[in-house]
């Protein structure tokens, strides 16, 4: 359905270029829940840009169902790492805001069927909880309340793909575990392939089919793991079962192996060791 | 309602609220400070009551002019120019200002042009504008939209900027075309600020009226106000002053107002 191929990505710069990832081949099969997981900056926020649209590539192709992709598209939604609402719009608007567009109007359909389409918007809202802000502007939302309308905002207008960027990374926990089984529930029903890009190895494992890891940047795919669990087995007591913590230790494990610790740090970290900081006397912690 | 003692001083600390009697208290002791410091430069003994006339006459000369035929035509005329060229600029500049703000090469040809001729001192224009315009209505509202117009059409660029690029994404990613984008995404998320940047421009367009009918006309604020120093009718002066200043300040909160009420949801991101 989705197929990168030799994907590269390189951020030309005056003082030195950026080898931001690649090259990178990955083929995404109709209903796959695919975590992108890999340590922070080796270019998975560019690589989900880049499928979106929104960026080039500096070689390589993306293919949507054997067309390539040369630019933005509503068949690829996306979920941002950032809240990105309409502030001006409320909820219901924010949701419904695909389906004023002219690339989404269907002029043959009957009325019924357009008048469905905002029905779907609506059930969206009341799936994700979200009823009772309808008509609340986004500035008085949480930040899970947001993304939540993110969601449904781009699952409205039912895209074949849809891409998400560390959508939960600015969430506490418990609002986290939330929108995890919310995600798990509305891949149920939706069925709408996915490219969950994190950091969060639990959060990766627990709500994706197949976890894909990137090394360090240059990002590369290091590892390609089948998530054996299924979506019935997706509630919080999987996470204390052995063979889901059998996979976190093999990807911390991987992850670990990607970490930057450079000699200068370590040797810093043993001096700090050595010679600890003396404390203040207690006098004056008053 | 009421503040504790040492409450005083932390009114001062940097970005405290401050309580809405408060508010309204400070502004009436502005107003009542200038009055104060009016009333004792007129009570000193080396003052010639020709320059700074007691209040009773300033009173006296506001009652006949508000009475008279006058006033009301040059209210008029003066505010239907201001109105005319600025409604010209806004209609002009806001699509100009959107352009220059989305699209980099239209940035590109026509900013630095813009900014040049946003420097020349608008009434320096006067006598070019009378060349081209003659000395009728025509010449003053020419000029209050040339001061207007280019200042507009940068403040609009510089508010279609800061509209965030990832909502131009999620536009993108949504399906919405390039002409969508521009009137559903920065249009309107620049909205707020266009207006208070026309507020702005109200204020300068007051100005240039003044300037314009001082220079050549045959009724509106400026004139008469030329008109009164001829005959040396200072208390006349002083009320047509207090006239100007009114109506700038009711002008600008009548736009705030609108900016507040139209534009709720952008309250956190502004002010
Ligand atoms: N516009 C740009 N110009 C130059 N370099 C860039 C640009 N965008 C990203 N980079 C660089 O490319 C690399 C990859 O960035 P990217 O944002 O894709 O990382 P990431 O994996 O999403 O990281 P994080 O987990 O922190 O979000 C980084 O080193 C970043 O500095
Ligand atoms: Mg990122």
């Amino acid at each position: 359905m989705l197929s990168l191929h030799q994907l590269e990505k390189t951020f030309p710069a005056r003082a030195a270029a950026v080898h931001a990832f690649g090259p990178v081949s990955l083929d995404v099969a109709e209903g796959e829940f695919i975590s992108l997981l890999g340590p922070s900056g080796c270019g998975k926020s560019t690589a989900l840009y880049i499928i979106a649209g929104l960026e080039h590539a500096s070689r390589g192709e993306v293919r949507i169902d054997g067309q390539a992709v040369t630019g933005p598209g509503p068949e690829r939604g996306m979920v941002f790492q950032n809240y990105t609402l309409f502030p001006w719009l409320t909820v219901r608007e924010n949701t419904r805001f695909s389906l004023q567009l002219a690339r989404n109007a269907d002029y043959t359909a009957s009325p019924a069927a357009i008048l469905s389409r905002h029905a779907r918007a609506d059930h969206l809202i009341e799936l994700l909880g979200l009823e009772a802000f309808a008509h609340h502007h986004p500035r008085a939302l949480s930040g899970g309340m947001k993304q939540r309308v993110a969601i449904a905002r781009a699952l409205v207008n039912r895209p074949r793909l849809l891409l998400m960027d560390e959508p939960f990374g600015a969430l506490d926990a418990q609002t986290r575990e939330e929108l995890q089984d919310l995600m798990i529930l509305l891949h149920r029903y939706e069925r709408t392939t996915t490219l969950f890009v994190t950091h969060d190895i639990e959060e990766a494992l627990f709500v994706s089919s197949r976890v894909v890891v990137f090394s360090k940047r240059p990002g590369r795919i290091i590892a390609d793991i089948p998530v054996p669990f299924s979506s019935a087995d997706r509630t919080p007591a999987l996470k204390l079962e052995p063979a889901f913590i059998e996979l976190k230790r093999e990807l911390a494990g991987l992850l670990r192996h990607e970490r930057a610790d450079d000699a200068r740090r370590q040797e810093l970290l043993h001096r700090l060791v050595a010679h600890p900081t003396p404390r203040p006397p207690a006098s004056l912690s008053l | 309602m009421s503040l504790q003692p040492n409450a005083w001083s932390h009114l001062l600390a940097v970005r405290t609220p401050l309580p809405r009697w408060l508010h309204v208290g400070l502004a009436c002791l502005g107003f009542a400070g200038c009055v104060g410091l009016y009333l004792w430069a007129g009570a000193r003994p080396d003052n010639n009551p020709t320059f700074i006339p007691p209040i009773e006459r300033i009173a006296t000369a506001a009652q006949t002019i508000l009475s008279g035929p006058d006033f009301w035509s040059d209210v008029r005329a003066s505010f239907g120019r201001v109105t005319a060229g600025l409604l010209l600029a806004v209609l002009f500049a806001v699509p100009f200002g959107l352009w220059i703000g989305a699209f980099r090469p239209i940035e590109a040809l026509t900013q630095p042009v813009v900014e040049f001729l946003r420097y020349v001192p608008v009434p320096a224009l006067i006598p070019i504008v009378m060349i081209f315009f003659g000395i009728g209505e025509g010449a003053k509202i020419a000029l209050i939209f040339l001061g207007t117009f280019f200042q507009l059409a940068l403040m609009v660029a510089e508010e279609v900027r800061r509209v965030p690029n990832d909502l131009v994404h999620a536009a993108q990613t949504l399906g919405a075309s390039r002409g969508e984008i521009l009137s559903l995404v920065l249009f309107r998320g620049a909205l707020p600020g266009i207006l208070d940047a026309v507020r702005l421009c109200n204020g300068w367009a007051w100005s240039y009226v003044v300037v314009a009918e001082m220079i050549a006309a045959t009724e509106g604020l400026g004139f008469r106000v030329l008109r009164f120093y001829r005959f040396i009718q200072t208390p006349n002066i002083f009320v047509y002053l207090l006239v100007l200043g009114l109506i700038g300040l009711a002008l600008d909160q009548l736009f705030r107002a609108c900016n507040a009420r139209l534009f709720r949801w952008a309250d956190a991101t502004r002010r």
